[in-house]
């Protein structure tokens, strides 16, 4: 009989240590194994489906709730002043994004020129959505650099910040690549069917998922889809990679603060300031690498990862400097 | 440097039903433990209660050798351990003690 549950405890096998194999996995998997043996042995064959299915999901549940367990417990086996910095550096990074948010959101409502009131108001969800990948960044530097003034963490705890900043990168490339266009080809259909306007399927590049434009921009011949003009190769190109290297921002920008944070005098003096000038240069740096893919001066696809490449290089300038410091006070 | 004080004994609702089903007298599986319990006890999260519970001290678990021929992993038995039966008696002797209205 094939006994369900050694595929499970491979993978398990490969993450999980020692004796949560044996305290949590070999159990698990041993229950449930031996309950669909009963079953099958009885005749009971939907029985034993049920018990397969029942069976794995309880397994992923149970690995799920360690996993927040462990990580629980990391957090309260950390020193006081470590969790104060911690939860400090959250709740400023949240803050700021909130409010990165909101004045961003709000810019729209104080032009009196264009569109209506009401059609503002029924596009801030949207608006909020679109702006999300862009103030999450906001939030990580002025999260990190604040939040950590003045206090020197453990190595653990920057690392729980760096572990932070790769979930928000995550949570950036998701959005960017599949809930903001959706959000954007609802707000659209809706948007056209308020205004009695026909819009059978019609896409625009921010309409388009990740995937979507990965099919578009590979060679050779595709199903045929409707895209709003004017498009063309480059928008598209642009729209694709722009969504890869613009996820990387939170990681890339919360490494640099890190090391800025426990480094840099400056940053420790006036982290508003240095997180401003960050934010700024950042931008700056966003502009000028489009303006020049525009130019076709560099390849887009080289063109949008600049601005993470010169925060890497910046991060690697402090991190020798500080070693270079260390090895000379020996 | 902080000072780091020991985590003081907790015993949590589930792990206070799961040491009540095991003083019963005998030891049990973990899904038995879930049948017992009469739904109180989920399937997907009994396990680590019970993980939880052994690292603490309060069970002890031991391999059960399958029957001959049964093949699969070998199933664990647990039972309470001394601590857990003392732990168990402090906590429901002063529940009754502090809500003699409430005791069973």
């Amino acid at each position: 009989m094939n006994r369900p549950g050694y595929r499970l405890r491979a993978v398990a096998a490969r993450w999980c240590s020692e004796r949560t194999m044996e305290r949590l996995v070999d159990p698990a998997i041993a229950d449930l194994q031996t309950e669909y043996a009963e079953a099958a042995r009885a005749g009971r064959v939907w029985r034993s489906r049920w018990i397969w299915i029942a069976g794995h999901a309880a397994f992923a549940k149970a690995m799920a709730w360690h996993g927040a367990e462990r990580a629980a417990g990391s957090l309260r086996d950390l020193p006081v002043e470590d969790r104060r910095a911690l939860l400090r550096t959250i709740a400023i990074g949240v803050a700021m994004m909130v409010a990165a948010t909101v004045l961003l959101a709000a810019l729209p409502f104080v032009s009196i020129r264009s569109g209506t009131f009401s059609q503002r108001v029924w596009s801030t969800p949207n608006t909020v959505l679109q702006l999300l990948p862009t103030t999450i960044w906001v939030g990580v530097i002025f999260g990190i650099l604040w939040g950590l003034e003045s206090v020197s963490v453990s190595r653990h705890s920057r690392r729980l910040v760096l572990l932070l900043a790769l979930a928000l990168s995550v949570v950036s490339f998701t959005l960017m690549g599949w809930l903001v266009p959706a959000a954007n080809h609802a707000f659209r259909v809706s948007m056209a069917t308020k205004l009695g306007v026909e819009v059978k399927g019609l896409r625009s590049a921010s309409d388009l998922t990740l995937g979507d434009l990965g099919r578009l921009l590979e060679p050779g011949t595709h199903e045929p889809m409707l895209l709003a003009p004017p498009h063309d190769v480059r928008s598209l190109e642009r729209s694709y990679y722009t969504r890869w290297a613009y996820s990387c921002a939170p990681l890339v920008l919360g490494l640099f603060a890190l090391t800025l944070s426990n480094r840099s005098r400056w940053a420790r003096r006036a982290p508003g300031f240095v997180a401003s000038a960050l934010v700024l240069g950042y931008v700056a740096l966003w502009y000028a690498a489009q303006a020049m893919a525009f130019d076709r001066r560099v390849p887009i696809a080289a063109a949008v990862w600049i601005p993470n490449a010169v925060v890497l290089v910046l991060w690697l300038m402090q991190v020798r400097r500080g070693t270079g410091a260390r090895l000379q006070a020996r | 440097m902080a000072v780091r004080h020991p985590r003081p004994l907790t015993l949590s609702p589930k792990e206070l039903l799961v040491l009540e089903l095991l003083v019963r007298g005998r030891q049990l599986y973990g899904l038995q433990l879930v049948a017992t319990s009469k739904g109180r006890l989920k399937r997907g999260t009994v396990y680590v209660t019970l993980s939880r519970m052994e690292e603490k001290g309060y069970i002890v678990s031991t391999p059960d050798d399958p029957p001959p021929g049964a093949g699969g992993l070998p199933r664990r038995l647990y039972e309470p351990t001394a601590l857990g039966r003392r732990m168990l008696r402090a906590w429901t002797g002063a529940a009754k003690r502090l809500m003699p209205e409430f005791a069973p």
